[in-house]
């Protein structure tokens, strides 16, 4: 045991000193992380700031400037000015608008009011026709002096803003640790084989077990400390709260670097050229990635592709991740997500040892 | 340059992918399981987004407003709660998205004119959140304002060219296409040019007759062939398994995707050059191209909504002029020269990185 201890010892500073040694590979472990944080952080936004909108107006009638007047004080939206839809049209077509609001000849007789969104835009186009229909049917509301017979008193629990940046940047630390530290691992089993020192470890008293705690462990440490920095980033930085138990993110964020180191090991187990490591990690991450309701949230994926994402450990990480920051709540807040975690985790751990002699 | 050169440099670049045909199918068949990913796995709409409500009064007007309100495709009230505390909980545990409170004096408000109701929304989920908030705002205002049979202040006519169904898959599409690539096109290339250097080949090269350029340019092509099949691949996925429309020219999406992959090849084989070694390449190519392609793009961000210094930072990125061209001809079905802009800064770029990817290349030690 105690040798074994030794040999570990010996492994974990060649394999620390082989990470850290290349002064671009320090670079690496510190400062793309925080630079994706950062630029990501600002990025990350699906609301409406700014958004370019097309105005044809061929009734130039005072109610259509009041109205216009309404949608330009909000300073969420950019007015241009076109003499007809055609007009109109070529500016959609080389996407410099967004969306387009006409307002008929007859306009002050009868008033309706044509929004069209670019339907080539996913997600904000639909958002700001969203948010121009609720702007006038209010203006026209207060104009008219009549009072809707009901009022909708709305509040946002946990981010009364709807900041989408409190929700994306937890997202974004759990996307770059899990991609950095997958490729790590198998990178740094199959360069090994690649370059041929493999055979010279082989030759050691160095037994299976250790030499991959001695991969493991170097690569889960750069992971917490990734974890660690950009958590400090995100609240300091962006203000992004904390109200959930630091204990149980670090518990957390070690099932999760479990998950995605065992992944890592599994994919080392099938390569044996760099390249092929790289390609096969990046074709796990991705749908680990896309899958974990990251971005695209899991409720509107078809009920197939919703089972699928019972196998990825970001989904899981990503739940209790932002809670903790959002919502709060400690380790006993999500059982259910720290043993799915733990079991997929172990599972791949040991399906990569079974598959590396 | 000469052509016999290019040629036995790439002939060593296919026997060396050919040789390894797990690789190779995975550079041909990653795109289009990707593309079928992000197809089927991407909504941003709202539909079906489960809602809970808590009628604390159960007469015919309340039922009216929440029978409006399950009709629509957007909501499905999938809880009822008996008190504020199950609301609560229902919230934090996420099992709804949002939650409306129809009070005890909704009926008899309403008759006044001046019925409250209250919308809890899950703020961790800012996007989903607003949609929900827009769409529930909108419907109830329209129900309210026809209720005494009047006529609203205003008609709103909602359309949308390019995708009247709103199929929010059509949109995304097109983007994907040039995410997926932009990814794949530097990670080929980004690892070739380390190989070589860490397994110390360019010892054996530089004794040839080789020049850089040669080097470069057939170190480059096998991978252009195997990203154009790529591209070809993934955009038949689109237009025959998920029926997006191509309404633009086919030659000039092909002419524009060419141009990007080109780019992209080049931004591959710059970070080779720069790495060194294939560890640190994989993850610069990876760091530099999947979460800028997919978040600077303007592919699902927009990037009007980013700070000023962002908005200068996405011009650098490739995959920005992709999809905004890739979306033009597929749904608008312009020619690329309508959108110049864009088809310059790529034309701009590949120039530029030729140029400094020649530069770079001396530490080759190749001839010339």
């Amino acid at each position: 045991m105690n040798e074994s201890w030794i040999r570990l010892r010996a492994l974990l500073r060649k394999e620390f000193m082989q990470l850290l040694r290349d002064p671009r590979m320090r670079f690496f472990v510190i400062l793309p992380p925080l630079i994706q944080l950062v630029i990501f952080g600002y990025a990350a936004a699906l609301d409406v700031r700014h958004a370019e909108v097309g105005v044809v107006d061929l009734a130039q009638s005072p109610l259509s400037r009041e109205l216009l007047a309404a949608v330009t004080a909000t300073n969420h939206f950019t007015l241009h000015y076109f003499d007809d839809m055609r007009e109109a049209r070529t500016a959609v077509d080389r996407s410099k608008i967004r969306a387009v609001m006409q307002f008929p000849a007859d306009f002050e007789q009868h008033p309706a009011l044509q929004l069209i969104a670019d339907g080539s835009d996913s997600n904000s186009a639909q958002i700001i026709v969203g948010e121009l229909s609720q702007l006038i049917r209010q203006a026209m509301q207060r104009r008219s002096g009549r009072i809707p017979p009901i009022q909708v008193e709305d509040r946002a629990w946990f981010n009364p803003n709807l900041d989408d940046r409190a929700y994306f940047v937890p997202g974004i630390m759990a996307n770059v640790v899990l991609i950095a530290t997958l490729i790590l691992t198998a990178i740094s089993v199959v360069r090994e084989r690649e370059i041929g020192t493999l055979e010279r470890l082989l030759v050691t008293p160095v037994g299976r077990l250790e030499f991959l705690l001695g991969k493991l462990i170097p690569v889960g440490c750069v992971g917490l400390f990734d974890v660690m920095l950009i958590s400090i980033v995100a609240i300091a930085w962006f203000g992004v709260p904390f109200r959930g138990d630091l204990f149980a993110l670090f518990f957390a964020s070690l099932l999760f670097l479990g998950s995605s180191l065992g992944l890592g090991l599994l994919v080392s187990s099938y390569a044996s050229t760099q390249q092929q490591a790289v390609l096969t990690a990046f074709f796990i991450v991705m749908p680990i990635v896309i899958l974990s309701g990251f971005a695209f949230p899991i409720r509107n994926m078809p009920e197939s592709v919703q089972l699928l994402t019972w196998f990825d450990p970001l989904r899981y990480y990503l739940v209790i991740v932002r809670d903790l920051f959002l919502k709060g709540g400690g380790i006993t807040s999500y059982p259910f997500e720290y043993i799915m975690m733990a079991l997929l985790g172990i599972g791949a751990l040991l399906l990569s040892m079974l598959r590396i002699r | 340059m000469r052509i016999q050169q290019i040629r036995a440099m790439a002939r060593k670049e296919w026997w060396h992918l050919f040789r390894d045909p797990r690789s190779l199918a995975l550079m041909l068949l990653m795109p289009s399981m990707l593309l079928f990913l992000f197809g089927y796995a991407i909504r941003l709409d709202v539909v079906e987004a489960p809602i809970g409500v808590l009628q604390e009064s159960h007469d015919s007007l309340a039922n009216d407003l929440l029978a409006r309100i399950e009709a629509s495709h957007a909501f499905h009230v999938v809880a009822h709660f008996n008190n504020r505390r199950q609301l609560k909980q229902a919230i934090q545990d996420g099992t709804v998205w949002a939650a409306l409170v129809i009070p005890h004096s909704y009926a008899a408000d309403l008759i006044q004119g001046k019925a409250k109701l209250q919308l809890i929304l899950d703020g961790v989920d800012a996007n989903s959140a607003r949609l929900v908030r827009n769409y529930l705002l909108g419907l109830i205002n329209d129900y309210a304002m026809t209720l005494n049979g009047a006529q609203p202040p205003i008609q709103l006519e909602d359309r949308t060219w390019y995708n009247e169904s709103k199929e929010s898959r059509y949109a995304i599409m097109p983007g994907v296409i040039a995410i997926v690539m932009a990814v794949i096109g530097a990670l080929m290339t980004s690892l070739t040019v380390a190989r070589e250097m860490e397994l110390g080949n360019l010892v054996m090269l530089r004794t040839t007759p080789l020049t850089r350029g040669e080097f470069l340019v057939g170190k480059l092509t096998p991978y252009l062939v195997i990203g154009t099949l790529d591209l070809l691949a993934a955009v038949a996925a689109a237009v025959y398994i998920f029926d997006v429309p191509l309404r633009g020219p086919f030659l000039g999406l092909a002419l524009v995707s060419v141009l990007f992959l080109l780019v992209v090849s080049m931004q591959g084989a710059l970070i080779s050059l720069i790495a060194g070694n294939q560890l640190l390449a994989s993850q610069m190519a990876l760091i530099s191209t999947f979460l800028p392609a997919f978040l600077l793009s303007g592919f699902i961000f927009a990037i009007q909504n980013m700070p000023a210094v962002l908005q200068y930072l996405t011009l650098i990125v490739p995959a920005r002029y992709f999809v905004t061209l890739s979306k033009a001809i597929f749904l608008k079905g312009t020619t690329p020269f309508l959108l110049w802009g864009e088809l310059t800064a790529l034309c701009v770029m590949t120039v530029l990185l030729a140029a400094v990817l020649f530069a770079r290349s001396k530490k080759l030690g190749l001839l010339k």
